[in-house]
């Protein structure tokens, strides 16, 4: 379980930020986190991975508190960045090698989820090219199976779906279902309302830094769309 | 430790693909040769640069020691140009990362900041090394070619505490990249504290004592084979320490 108590972060010189959000997401759960820009909801998922220190609040995934044991807490999570930072002198390959020594993985285990997720990503032929030659896609497809492959407990997307082809969005979008019903927790930010409707059953709206809608799926979707649910949300500020 | 090991070599081979360790090697081998070029053939030089009309070369001078030119070399070109040339090239090392995302992604991972921060360290002090050791040992065969034999093995242990010394002033960057965006004022603020330390340290070996510019007196006592005191070992190690944890708090919080 993901939880998330009064969590709070401000910026210096800036009252924008996150005020005291709370969550809790269970295994199987994906939550779509919505919210217009510069409603927090980066500032949010990068206090969630342990990028940003919060000022005020406490993270825990299972019993594992994000401020009391980062290297654990870390170890079971996946995240993937709004926009993909890579070492560009590397190849995809070696960076999928480090990042996997990083996380222990054995050469067998690795071999067998890298073969799966290549091939499904179609990057076999990528996989020994210098990341700097990659297209921003390319390079979003290279952080997917960087985060992908170490069997994560907890997935977090920041617009994950921001430069892929629509056969990529299609694999990111059955592999988010398949793994949450092998038991993983998913939150994603995104903009695309549509996909959040049919795969979320949990939803977190974001106003000026506020949770203004959190609730599952099924009790929102009750009231009205997600879009005009959104738009009278966003319309307030 | 394993991960401290696998961020270090990921340091390698940026600088092996952006052929750092190909041009600061170079760089230091050209400072290298200057020296003990200039000491040997100063009147040759001077010649033909137009003549020596209003110079006076005393041709009695006496021929410099292997280790008096080796020691110019250090304190003339490598403390100077040397230093400055290599600050420049890992300035950035923290800064670049932090700056572009990549630093934020590896924290991610289950990377301790601690060990991101030690592997940048070493990472740095390994390729300085290697680039420094590279112009040094060529400078080492030049000098007793053109003057006298020096013993290696004295060369060696002098370049040895010298790394201690290079390992200080990475970690000043190290520490200052915690806190300073720019890679230009973290390359400019390192060179002027690594100036201030030698200068004080250059003023009496006591003083010497508590300062990380320990680590160059008692290298440059070992190329003057005069006595060394160990002791000048202490502080440079204490300040790295105490660098480092410094860094490790800080970049916590940033």
């Amino acid at each position: 379980m993901l939880s998330v108590k009064n969590l709070s972060k401000t910026y210096k010189g800036s009252n924008k930020g996150v005020q005291n959000l709370s969550l809790e997401l269970h295994e199987g759960d994906i939550c779509a986190f919505i919210g217009a820009n510069g409603a927090g909801k980066t500032t949010t998922i990068k206090s969630i991975v342990g990028i940003h220190t919060f000022d005020e609040g406490e993270v825990k995934l299972y019993d594992t508190n994000l401020k009391d044991d980062p290297e654990h807490y870390k170890s079971m999570i996946g995240y993937s960045p709004d926009t993909p930072a890579l070492y560009n002198n590397m190849t995809g390959k070696a960076y999928i090698e480090l990042i996997a020594s990083l996380y222990k993985m054995e050469a067998d285990e690795l071999d067998e989820r890298l073969r799966y997720l290549l091939k499904e990503l179609k990057f076999e032929s990528a996989v020994h090219d210098l990341v700097s030659s990659y297209s921003h896609g390319m390079k979003q497809r290279l952080v997917l199976i960087a985060l992908l492959m170490h069997n994560p407990k907890l997935i977090i997307l920041d617009e994950p779906f921001v430069g892929l082809d629509p056969n990529a969005t299609d694999f990111l979008v059955n592999e988010m279902k398949s793994r949450a019903s092998e038991g993983a927790i998913i939150l994603y930010s995104t903009h695309v309302l549509e996909v959040a409707e049919k795969i979320c059953n949990k939803l977190v709206i974001l106003n000026n830094g506020e949770a203004v809608v959190n609730d599952s799926m099924e009790n929102v979707l009750k009231k009205a769309s997600l879009n005009e649910i959104f738009r009278d949300v966003t319309s307030n500020e | 430790m394993r991960n401290i090991f696998i961020l270090g070599k990921v340091e390698l081979l940026e600088a092996i693909r952006n052929i750092k360790f190909v041009w600061l090697a170079i760089f230091f081998t050209i400072l290298g040769v200057t020296q003990p070029l200039i000491d040997k053939y100063m009147d040759v030089i001077i010649k033909s640069l137009g003549g020596i009309d209003g110079i006076m070369m005393d041709p009695n001078a006496p021929k410099p020691l292997a280790n008096e030119v080796l020691l110019a070399t250090f304190s003339g070109q490598f403390n100077q140009i040397g230093l400055i040339v290599l600050v420049i090239s890992f300035m950035g090392m923290i800064a670049t990362e932090k700056n572009s995302g990549v630093q934020g992604f590896i924290f991610t991972r289950p990377v301790s900041n601690l060990e991101y921060i030690v592997s940048k360290l070493f990472g740095n002090w390994f390729i300085s090394m290697v680039c420094i050791s590279v112009g040094s040992i060529v400078s080492y065969c030049y000098t007793i070619y053109l003057f006298d034999y020096y013993p290696f093995i004295n060369f060696l242990l002098f370049l040895l505490f010298y790394s201690l010394w290079i390992l200080f002033v990475i970690s000043i960057a190290v520490l200052l990249s915690t806190f300073i965006s720019s890679s230009i004022f973290i390359g400019i603020t390192t060179i002027i504290l690594a100036m201030i330390f030698m200068l004080l340290g250059g003023i009496n070996e006591t003083l010497a004592l508590f300062l990380p510019s320990g680590a160059l007196t008692l290298a440059e006592s070992q190329l003057q084979d005069t006595h060394s005191n160990y002791l000048l070992m202490i502080a440079p190690i204490i300040y790295i320490v105490i660098s480092l944890y410094a860094a490790k708090v800080i970049i916590k919080k940033i």
